[in-house]
């Protein structure tokens, strides 16, 4: 389809037609051409049987007149051979014939006719439907239609399988019958008129266009992209609400951490203060056993509590009922030593801290810093400074400890 | 100059039996219908070319029967003489 047959390939086809070499097609459609572009123009007429009669011109615009010859004609107008040139009737407009046609199941009758002022015809959908080869009695149709004034031309299928003169025999026919309106129906021998479909070409009028009801197809609804928000404007906007209460929650939580854990400081603060006045009020109390222990701060701190003893009975009662611990922590500036001479008053008091604490120190000479010991109370080992005893006594377990740890370093 | 001439003086050209010549001027003949049939073009050096052209329905004025006529759409087989052809033609005596 729409291919090139060049010589060579014309060549070939006659080769195969008529069962001879290439070569010796080749020469013989050289000389048929050549001999008949001779005969052309020495001013004769070629008639090939099959191909058509080619005649000289005398422009050069026209310099060949050629006539298909009528066999080939019809072999390239096949797929068209079944239709021919039909009448068409009186207020059909080339307008009309370019509508697009009717569904094939809707075929519009030929009776139905059009009004002359603005009526709408209200033909229903059975009445359109109907199959064309129904017969209707032509008294029924002229009577239905007392007020058509025109009718609509006979279907051009009907006419295309019938001759023109026939054509013409029929449109006169039917103005006899109906008067000044041209027939829809042909009428048979029994007086019943036969109504013939209308050709799909045909759109009768816009009044039957618009009572025929288009079959249901499916249809593809595409969305507008104008309609409704833009999805990128939504995306912003969702993504600036989400920081808002990002942010919103961040500072509320924030909130609530910092303030709970502030006071969880304060709370701890407390703890220490209070942790800090029982120490201190505990040293007091052992500078207060010792005689040669008492401060000029001892006996400033010890007069309030003298001061205020009545009124505070009843802590001082709970308070001996349920003695605190002093601990403290052993550090690169505070030693067994440094706490011995810092609770008792000599630092050689420190072995008992050591025995009291010697499940988790071991050997005292590698004790780590942060290790928290246990100061026991001074009336536990019978600890006074002022004892020369006491202090012999300490001496003598440093000794013993010294000798147990020997060369345990 | 009609089929039967042709023939018979292609037979005296190129020596060879008219009835072969007449196969294949038949041959010659199918190749051109087969091939316009089928919507090619045929294109002769030195002598012309053969088309086909689709003509759409249209309506035309009936000059015999006083009325207009509804002509079906047709495919018509075109032929253009080559240049040469039509030069020769032309500037003949």
């Amino acid at each position: 389809m729409n291919d090139k047959m060049t010589f060579h390939r014309i060549a070939d086809s006659i080769a195969a037609a008529t069962g001879g070499t290439a070569e010796e097609a080749a020469t013989f459609l050289r000389a048929l051409l050549d001999k008949s572009a001779e005969t052309l123009a020495r001013g004769e007429k070629v008639n090939i049987s099959g191909i058509g009669t080619f005649a000289p011109g005398e422009t050069s615009e026209e310099a060949v007149l050629w006539a298909p010859d009528r066999s080939l004609a019809d072999a390239v107008n096949e797929p068209f051979a079944a239709f021919e040139a039909v009448p068409l009737a009186n207020g059909i407009t080339e307008q009309q014939l370019s509508q697009p046609v009717a569904p094939a199941g809707l075929s519009v009758p030929a009776a139905v006719t059009e009004l002359p002022s603005a009526e709408v015809v209200e033909a229903s959908v059975d009445n359109l439907s109907e199959p064309s080869d129904v017969v209707v009695p032509a008294d029924e149709v002229a009577s239905s239609d007392a007020q058509v004034a025109e009718t609509i031309p006979e279907p051009i299928v009907a006419e295309m399988e019938s001759s023109p003169s026939d054509d013409s025999a029929e449109c006169s026919g039917g103005d006899e019958a109906l008067g000044h309106t041209e027939p829809s129906a042909v009428s048979d021998d029994a007086g019943r008129s036969i109504e013939k479909p209308v050709s799909p070409l045909m759109e009768p009028s816009e009044s039957v266009v618009e009572s025929v009801v288009e079959p249901s197809e499916p249809k593809v609804i595409y969305r507008n992209v104008n309609d409704g928000p833009n999805p990128w404007i939504m995306l912003l906007v969702g993504v600036v609400v989400g920081l808002c209460m990002g942010y919103f929650l961040g500072m509320n939580f924030g909130y609530l951490r910092s303030s709970i854990s502030h006071d969880t400081v304060e709370d701890e603060i407390e703890l220490l203060e209070e942790e800090e006045a029982n120490v201190q009020e505990q040293i007091n109390s052992f500078d207060a056993s010792g005689d040669n222990m008492v401060s000029d701060e001892a006996e400033e701190i010890a007069a309030p509590v003298a001061e205020t003893a009545e009124t505070e009975v009843v802590p001082q009662t709970q308070k001996a009922e349920s003695p605190k611990v002093i601990t403290d922590t052993v550090d690169k500036k505070n030693y067994l030593t440094t706490m011995a001479r810092k609770y008792y008053g000599n630092h050689c008091f420190w072995v008992y801290i050591y025995e009291e604490n010697a499940a988790i120190l071991k050997n005292p000479d590698l004790i780590r810093p942060g290790t928290v010991v246990v100061i026991p109370p001074a009336e536990k080992y019978g600890i006074d400074a002022s004892d020369p005893e006491s202090v012999r006594r300490a001496t003598a377990k440093i000794a013993e400890l010294e000798h147990r740890f020997k060369g345990k370093r | 100059m009609d089929t039967e001439t042709l023939v018979a003086s292609l037979s005296a050209e190129l020596r060879r039996d008219p009835r072969d010549v007449n196969a294949l001027v038949e041959g010659f003949v199918s190749a051109i219908r087969d091939a316009l049939v089928d919507g090619d073009t045929v294109l002769l050096p030195g002598f012309g070319t053969f088309s086909t052209v689709k003509e759409e329905e249209k309506v035309v004025d009936d000059l015999a029967g006083g009325g207009r006529l509804l002509l079906p759409p047709a495919i018509t087989v075109t032929f253009t003489p080559s240049t040469l052809l039509r030069r020769k033609i032309v500037d003949r005596p």
